[in-house]
């Protein structure tokens, strides 16, 4: 059933990017709203997953504000818990351990459009395609979105913009 | 995925701690709700929505349900898989879920319909200074397409054209006009006409960017970080053509068509309000307004807003609508919690005109409904986005140059439906030729089925693909409806049009055996 394969795969993704609680909440919701909207789905069975994502990443942008706050509340007290010292070479600390608190702080200040491509692509493992219909744009707008949200991403880590030559 | 993807994702497992606890809770509450919503929506009607076209025969009575809840409960979430997993095949321009009605700048309006401007319905519908004093004019160009069609296209004026201005951190503020494209409808959208050709819609943005880019603003707490370099600052503003969320980068703005018979519009601003006049024969209107923190409540500082449908208006931004015969409407109050847009109770559809379906009967539609059974134990589609009206194939062999093999064919029979549709689609918003396949009452009842949702000349013979179990032995009995376009853009209801609901025509039965 389409509830059953799918629902944990969206939950894991909203709880990731919510917390616990708003993603139990916008994980019934986004299955709501796809039946709801099942008479204008577009895709084949291929898709499905991708347009669930689609409607979940939706329920998140109207969130985006508590998203922001969880990142940088986890990057508070991850930060306390491991003495995290944002003046080490990030060479020294390329795990994401030692990162957790510069990555949730690099995350919360991405755009809430840069931030959701770049979490589609690495935590739902969507591919450019997927991502495109999960987003509703073309797939040629999701590569050059994807590289600047690595760039953003990497600046906000201290680490040298690099990825916009490896996208290409 | 390279090594900031790598991070990212064990970065994510890490937010997993715990999730296997609460996964199941979570689960079990999204079923009740769902199941809830289901129930809800077969008993009385999709909570506002046009009328039931759920997958479910519609009981006679609402006691009945109390007796057969149980074995709905079960049924009801197996019509979700069947209404998605044989699902509406339809056009890209019109999902409601995974595409935003807002194209954003630089896409294409309709990229794999045929859709086309009609010339001499380009009209610049409305123009409004900039608040701020800045810049060019606002601008509202409306414009039909072929499909029945409206378009409203927003952005800064300049000699007629709408666009974008390379300024307030956009387009790396290279002080040029960067102008529109018909394709590029900015902050507007599209949207069905009524039977007389007129449109209705309602737009509202409490944080668009002031350059009119379109394109949502970059979030930083008070704008880029100070230390990012100006050079890379440019370089990234003129990549997303968006500017920073800062409220002097960012105008209210909120349009719409409110129809021939709307005079005026008087509107909340933060120092009281103001009235404007309404232009041309949709009831053209469009304010811009500096940011407000009074309407935009805990929205501002990001771009925010969305497109209502019809008679559906920013809530706290619309005081009062005045019309030529008919009486004034009036907003609900200010609520300070974002500028959102839903229905006005007051507000009815004034000067709405529902599209006439074709004066025909149901024999006009009729047509020989063949149906060809193409079993196979594996089933393919082709690759890259998906594009409609595909069929899936079988593919037990070798893979077709271009195709997928997807999952789950095993149990599945997949069969062709083809009719000669005699009568044409001409909007694909709301208008469809259906199928529905009612289950065998032994394999556990609930239909599925597929639509059509593209443009369609009469004449044309249609295919399309539907999937019944192969594990279950016994008839599967189904339709093929017409139904022509009714109601305001975005009034369509749930589900597939069923036999004999008003405003839906049979155009043939069929039967397909499973041995």
């Amino acid at each position: 059933m389409l509830f059953d394969r799918h629902f944990a795969r969206v939950h894991r993704y909203l709880r990731r990017r919510l917390g616990d609680e708003l993603a139990g909440e916008l994980a019934a919701e986004t299955f709501l709203q796809a039946f709801r909207s099942r008479r204008r789905f577009t895709g084949g069975e291929a898709s499905v997953l991708a347009w669930l994502y689609g409607i979940a990443t939706n329920l998140v942008r109207m969130n985006h504000r508590t998203e922001e706050r969880r990142l940088r509340a986890y990057a508070r007290a991850a930060a306390g818990l491991s003495g995290y010292e944002p003046a080490i070479a990030v060479e020294d600390r390329l795990d994401a351990e030692a990162l957790g608190p510069a990555l949730a702080l690099a995350l919360s200040g991405l755009s809430p459009a840069l931030r959701e491509v770049l979490v589609l692509h690495a935590w739902a493992e969507l591919s450019h395609e997927e991502i495109a219909e999960a987003l509703g744009c073309s797939s040629t707008a999701v590569r050059p979105r994807l590289s600047r949200a690595r760039s953003r991403l990497a600046a906000g880590l201290g680490t040298p913009v690099t990825t916009e030559v490896e996208e290409r | 995925m390279n090594e900031l993807d790598e991070l990212l994702g064990r970065f994510g497992n890490k937010l997993d701690d715990g999730l296997d606890a609460a996964a199941p809770r979570a689960a079990g509450q999204a079923r009740a709700l769902l199941i809830e919503a289901i129930h809800v929506e077969s008993t009385n009607g999709a909570g506002g929505q046009r009328r039931w076209r759920g997958g479910f025969p519609r009981p006679d009575g609402h006691g009945v349900w109390s007796g057969l809840l149980a074995i709905v409960l079960s049924v009801a979430v197996t019509l979700v898989v069947l209404a998605v997993a044989l699902g509406t095949r339809g056009h890209r321009a019109s999902s409601g879920a995974a595409v935003p009605s807002v194209l954003p700048f630089g896409s294409s309006l309709n990229p794999s319909g045929p859709t086309g401007v009609i010339a001499s319905s380009v009209r610049l519908a409305a123009v409004v200074p900039d608040p701020e004093g800045s810049g060019p004019a606002w601008g509202l160009k409306t414009y039909r397409v072929t499909g029945d069609m409206t378009c409203l296209q927003v952005g800064r004026e300049q000699s007629g054209r709408i666009g974008a201005v390379g300024a307030y951190g956009s387009f790396g503020d290279d002080s040029r006009f960067h102008p529109f494209t018909f394709s590029d409808v900015g902050f507007g959208t599209c949207v069905p006409d009524d039977a007389h050709q007129h449109a209705f819609d309602n737009v509202a943005y409490a944080n668009a960017p002031a350059s009119a880019s379109g394109e949502l603003c970059q979030t930083f707490a008070g704008g880029f970080p100070p230390h990012l370099p100006a050079r890379l600052k440019a370089r990234l503003t003129a990549q997303s053509h968006a500017a920073d969320c800062e409220p002097r980068n960012q105008r209210l703005v909120a349009f719409g068509l409110l129809g021939p018979d709307a005079t005026s519009v008087t509107y909340r601003t933060a120092y009281g309000t103001a009235t404007t006049q309404t232009h041309g024969p949709d009831g053209a209107y469009l304010i811009v307004e500096p940011v407000n923190p009074a309407i935009c409540g805990t929205q501002c500082g990001y771009s925010g807003g969305g497109t209502g449908t019809a008679m559906s208006l920013p809530v706290g931004l619309i005081a009062t609508i005045t019309y030529r015969d008919a009486p004034t409407c009036h907003g609900p109050p200010l609520t300070n919690n974002g500028l959102i847009l839903q229905r006005f109770d007051d507000c009815r559809d004034v000067g709405y005109l529902a599209p006439h379906g074709p004066k025909v009967t149901e024999a006009d539609v009729a047509s020989a409904v063949h149906v060809q059974p193409m079993p196979a134990r594996y089933y393919c589609i082709p690759k890259g986005i998906y594009r409609p009206n595909v069929l899936r194939i079988p593919c037990d062999g070798r893979v077709p140059n271009g195709y997928f093999r997807i999952t789950g064919g095993a149990s599945q029979l997949m069969v062709y439906i083809s009719w000669i549709a005699r009568q044409p689609v001409t909007n694909v918003n709301d208008s469809t030729y259906s199928i529905q396949v009612a289950n065998p009452r032994r394999c556990g009842g609930g239909q599925g089925g597929n639509g059509t949702q593209s443009l369609i000349r009469a004449g044309t013979r249609i295919t399309r693909d539907v999937e019944v179990s192969s594990r279950c032995a016994g008839t599967y009995r189904g339709t093929v409806v017409y139904e022509p376009s009714l109601g305001p853009a975005g009034q369509g209801g749930a589900g597939l049009p069923q036999p004999g609901a008003p405003g839906t025509y049979l155009v043939g039965r069929f039967s397909i055996v499973v041995p």
